[in-house]
């Protein structure tokens, strides 16, 4: 015997089976992870998720700007309302203040149009630590934001944020300035918890189209 | 006499290299936070270090697995394979937004870049020039595209990374892309052809 080990005695049946099956794996994993081939990132695939595979939100209990207590949907004291939701917090300089002027838009056409009865705008914050019933108060006063039009809130406990993230998909990082960045959009989301349809920020008059087809549909 | 001499490195070439393979694993995993808070930095670092991690646990195989892989090895194409369908599958945005959000993704990462790390050596072993030009050509010009993507997307890839990361890794990706053909050009050609001269 030598030093050096013979060289093993190689197949290339058993190669040619070992590479097929790393192939067949490796694509049903791409398969599955880009939501067959429609998307590439976790945003897209969360926004075509949801019309076949709509989210069931628990009910959610809120503290909102006019300081009271509302639970928007899934359980007996919901209001029965299409809700058009957001995500955001009142220090935002960017996406959450173009957002608050896109509500404060679609507020008016609300008011004007009786078909939108029964559709509701809904601010979430998800910055507790900052947005007290005060700083909520301040941005919903700055953006003219109506309570019986569109409610301005925060979850009342760490716990029910974090779910309420988790279930809508909702990813919130640091931005290293001290504020935070996330995936916004216009979430429609019905009375009985069912997330059904993610709009970008720039379309909230389909999204508001969709929710009064909704709303007629029920 | 030479063949004890042989034999006591490679024995003691084992054990340090299954050292060298749980250091690197304890300093990925007690840095795993840091690195992955930063798309760069889990590209580019966290990724390379898994390799490093799976080589040298290569080294430290004993000769009956060293064989077995080889057996299913023919060319190093089944690991070349392996390598090449892993670093495609985490550079896709969703695929590495999932490795933050599940545990069990995240699992599949460390494990297929340890498995990556540590078929490399096997295949550069086994394959004849062409074929490595092939596997490494391949990457090279997946990597460099990937990493141009990054920086050319004017929107936020991945939900858990800032777009300012997204571009550094985009610039990082090209430059480890030019750096391994480069590397691959300057010390694995010339060793092939020594080798087999």
């Amino acid at each position: 015997m030598t030093g050096r080990p013979m060289a093993p005695p190689a197949s290339w049946l058993g190669t040619a089976i070992a590479s097929c099956t790393m192939i067949g794996v490796a694509a049903a994993a791409l398969w599955s992870v880009t939501f067959g081939l429609r998307g590439w990132t976790a945003e897209a695939i969360r926004r075509l998720r949801v019309p076949t595979d709509p989210p069931q939100l628990q009910a959610l209990r809120l503290d909102t700007s006019t300081g009271i207590s509302l639970v928007p949907w899934g359980n007996r004291e919901a209001t029965p309302r299409i809700w058009l939701v957001t995500f955001m917090y009142t220090r935002c300089p960017t996406f959450c203040s173009v957002l608050g002027i896109e509500f404060e838009r679609l507020q008016r056409q609300l008011t004007a149009d009786p078909r939108n009865a029964g559709i509701g705008l809904l601010s979430i914050s998800f910055d507790p630590a900052h947005d007290d019933v005060q700083a909520l108060q301040r941005y919903a006063t700055a953006h003219h934001a109506e309570p019986g039009r569109w409610i301005v809130a925060v979850p009342d406990s760490r716990a029910a944020l974090a779910r309420i993230e988790r279930q809508a998909g909702v990813v919130v990082i640091d931005d290293g300035f001290g504020g935070f960045a996330h995936n916004a959009a216009i979430h429609v989301v019905r009375a009985d918890g069912r997330l059904v349809r993610i709009f970008d920020l720039n379309q909230p008059e389909a999204a508001l189209a969709w929710a009064r087809t909704q709303r007629e549909s029920r | 006499m030479g063949t004890n001499t042989t034999r006591i490195t490679l024995t003691l070439g084992r054990r340090q290299a299954m050292l060298a393979a749980l250091i690197t694993g304890a300093a990925i995993l007690s840095s795993r936070s840091w690195l992955e808070a930063d798309m760069a930095r889990h590209m580019l670092i966290e990724f390379p270090l898994l390799l490093i991690a799976g080589l040298a646990t290569a080294k430290a195989l004993p000769e009956r697995a060293v064989a077995l892989i080889m057996r299913f090895n023919q060319l190093g194409l089944a690991g070349f394979t392996f390598v090449s369908l892993t670093a495609a599958y985490w550079m896709i945005p969703v695929a590495l937004d999932q490795a933050l959000l599940s545990a069990p993704a995240a699992a599949a990462k460390y494990t297929s870049f340890l498995a990556a790390g540590m078929l490399l050596p096997f295949s550069f072993q086994a394959a004849p020039l062409a074929m490595q030009a092939f596997f490494v050509g391949n990457w090279v010009w997946m990597t460099a595209t990937v990493g141009l993507l990054y920086q050319n997307t004017p929107q936020q890839l991945c939900v858990n990374y800032l777009f300012g990361t997204q571009l550094a890794a985009g610039e990082g990706l090209v430059a480890a892309a030019i750096a391994i053909a480069a590397l691959w050009c300057v010390y694995a050609v010339p060793a092939y052809l020594d080798m087999n001269r």
